[in-house]
């Protein structure tokens, strides 16, 4: 049962994430990573 | 051991989050004190676990327990990985933003381990390109340099270029998702039945074999610009399984079949060798190009696992878009736990410019002493050890070496290396065949002294650390036939004087040899010289085909034995070989690394 409830809830999360992040187009695109970042994961 | 109250600053490196190389780089004070392979330690090649032993052998070398580590630095993002795995969309400022939302604990396959072993750490994590990127810049001589990270896969891009300095790193641009020219590459390497992980290199000298007939067939199977944009079109992951799945695609294209491991080799896989290795150093070309233009700047960094393709990177070279061009002595994953570490120590250390010098790329264990069971075969030398070796070498013995700290990174540089002379008519096939046991056609790299350089190949720049192939000068070239009856025809045909190390398209993957770099291989290739007149040695890892480099005097040994290696140098003393191996045996001491050969 809680690893139903779980499979639901990523499944959620990840179409959630899906719809915050759209496809990115090929080739070049100007990077917005932070590179001195180290923090974040 | 020193205290820990003495020390303000312990900082580990950690790679291999994607899978494979894991490694450790650990600096004290600023200072890097080693660097580590965890395959080395483990003996599985590519060996992509938690690298406890490479963390304890780094910690060993400075005197310090894990509770001493006060930062530890991944080199990869994991939550933006695991996020693009369950997405399969690129990240982007939203993603990064979960990242400080989200539990430190999710995910943390990779990253808890270390939180258990090294209680008392602060853990930051750096993207992983730039740790490719830190590694190169800070071992080359460049003050400011662009750079250009052409990877399998980052967190979730394939390429990036930017530039970077002594205080600051500008990440410009970037390809995203991994469906690069990096997977292209690995994919095209699998349906020639290079199957292993990291077999690319493989494919590279297999091309020069062919003829490049399979340019549009293969350009079938991706889009790309003329700025080097480049994507495949079939959505193909960096997984077993999306690969298996995707190299019909490849055969469907170019109607080239699926090679199996062990089927032989047509001239048909041959020339698609040949044809993905010519695409792949112009697509590397245009991006080259694009990064000269958009950053103005005069030298460049190439870096990331594409980058150990030394003949793009030679290519690069002769190309002359830069004034200088520098690929990392680690391109691939195996540096980037160093990269990671010198990320964070530019990071505290702001403007303070940081080198890694040739010793840095041999700052792992001593082989320690030479087993019991070596003593009875331990030959007396009198006079200098350098002389008496190079006798030998001219000879035709074949002889392994190994000393001092282990070299990190895919290849031998003289510290656990098989040395042979060059001149030797069929030394190739005999290494290949009675030494590493592996394909007849790879070709082997030279040593070369430095100052002769020029004399015999048509590039006078350094090659300390063999990331880069140069040309037999026309004068020295033996010219060949149009045609050859088989490949083995044409990989015995002598094509110099020094056949064995040159490429049958007269290319070599060279190692310069300076005195201040490497003063024992200098000493030995002079004394050569001296009786030889040629400055040249083959140089080939100290390991059989499937087997990590070996580490310990004990692994070595066991190779020796193992092995047609005649004698072996180990802490400047000589042992010949018993030769008391029956072929049955050695054959069942070699399969235990079938499955990575």
């Amino acid at each position: 049962m809680a690893q139903t409830i779980r499979r639901i809830g990523l499944k959620l999360v990840t179409a959630l994430l899906r719809l915050g992040v759209r496809p990115a187009p090929a080739g070049w695109q100007r990077s917005t990573r932070p590179p001195a970042d180290l923090s974040g994961r | 051991m020193t205290s820990s109250a003495s020390v303000s600053s312990v900082v580990l490196g950690i790679g291999g989050l994607l899978g494979h190389d894991a490694n450790a780089a650990l600096f004290v004070d600023g200072r890097l004190i080693s660097a580590s392979q965890e395959e080395r330690h483990s003996r599985l090649k590519h060996d992509g676990t938690f690298p406890r032993l490479a963390i304890a052998d780094c910690l060993a070398a400075a005197g310090r327990t894990p509770d001493d580590v006060t930062d530890v630095v991944f080199a990869e993002k994991p939550l933006q990985s695991h996020l693009f795995k369950l997405t399969g969309r690129a990240g982007n400022a939203f993603t990064r933003g979960l990242s400080r939302l989200l539990p430190e604990r999710w995910p943390g396959l990779y990253t808890q381990p270390a939180r258990r072993l090294l209680p008392n750490a602060r853990f930051h994590y750096a993207w992983h390109h730039l740790t490719h990127v830190a590694g190169a810049f800070h071992s080359s001589s460049f003050d400011r340099a662009a750079f250009l990270c052409v990877d399998g896969k980052g967190e979730d891009y394939s390429a990036s270029a930017g530039i970077i300095d002594h205080g600051e790193i500008k990440l410009l641009w970037e390809q995203t998702y991994e469906n690069g020219l990096g997977l292209f590459y690995t994919l095209v390497t699998n349906a020639l039945g290079f199957l292993s992980f990291g077999s690319e290199y493989k494919v590279m000298g297999l091309a020069p074999y062919g003829r490049p007939v399979y340019l549009e067939q293969l350009a079938r199977l991706f889009s790309t610009d003329d700025r080097g944009g480049f994507r495949l079109k079939a959505p193909v992951r960096f997984t077993w399984a999306s690969m298996m799945a995707a190299m019909p695609l490849v055969a469907e294209a170019t109607g080239v079949p699926v090679r199996g491991p062990k089927d032989p080799l047509t001239d048909a896989h041959i020339d698609l060798a040949t044809s993905l290795q010519q695409i792949f150093e112009d697509e590397v070309l245009k991006m080259a190009r694009f990064v000269r233009a958009e950053t103005g700047e005069a030298n460049l960094l190439f870096c990331g696992g594409c980058a150990q393709n030394c003949v793009t990177a030679g290519e690069l070279r002769r190309t002359k878009l830069f004034s200088g061009v520098f690929n990392s002595p680690v391109g691939g994953d195996m540096g980037s736990g160093l990269g990671a570490a010198l990320l964070h120590e530019r990071t505290v250390r702001a403007g303070v410019p940081l080198r890694v010098d040739f010793r840095g790329f041999h700052l792992g264990s001593a082989p320690g002493p030479a087993p019991a069971g070596a003593a009875p075969w331990r030959v007396p030398v009198d006079g200098d050890l350098f002389d008496y070796v190079a006798r030998q070498l001219a000879d035709g013995k074949i002889v392994a070496w190994g000393g001092g700290g282990m070299e990190l990174g895919a290849r031998a540089r003289g510290a656990r290396s098989i040395l042979a002379d060059a001149r030797q008519p069929g030394m190739q096939s005999r290494l290949n065949l009675a030494v590493k046991f592996r394909e007849s056609f790879r070709p082997f790299a030279p040593l070369v002294l430095a100052e002769d350089c020029s004399a015999w190949f048509d590039t006078a720049e350094p090659s300390d650390y063999m990331q880069y192939t140069a040309n037999l000068v026309e004068s020295r070239r033996t010219p060949q036939p149009a045609q050859f009856a088989s490949l083995r025809e044409r990989l015995d045909y002598p094509r110099s004087e020094i056949g064995s190390v040159i490429h049958v398209d007269y290319s070599a993957r060279l190692q310069t040899i300076r005195c201040e770099t490497h003063a024992d291989m200098h000493r030995l290739l002079t004394a050569f010289k001296a009786l030889t007149g040629v400055p040249i040695l083959i140089n080939t890892s100290y390991n059989v085909s499937g087997q990590p480099i070996v580490r310990t005097a004990v692994e070595g040994w066991e190779c020796f034995l193992n092995t047609d290696v005649d004698l072996l140098v180990l802490n400047d003393e000589v042992y010949r070989n018993p030769f008391g191996k029956t072929r049955e045996e050695k054959l069942t001491w070699l399969k235990q690394f079938a499955a990575s050969a």
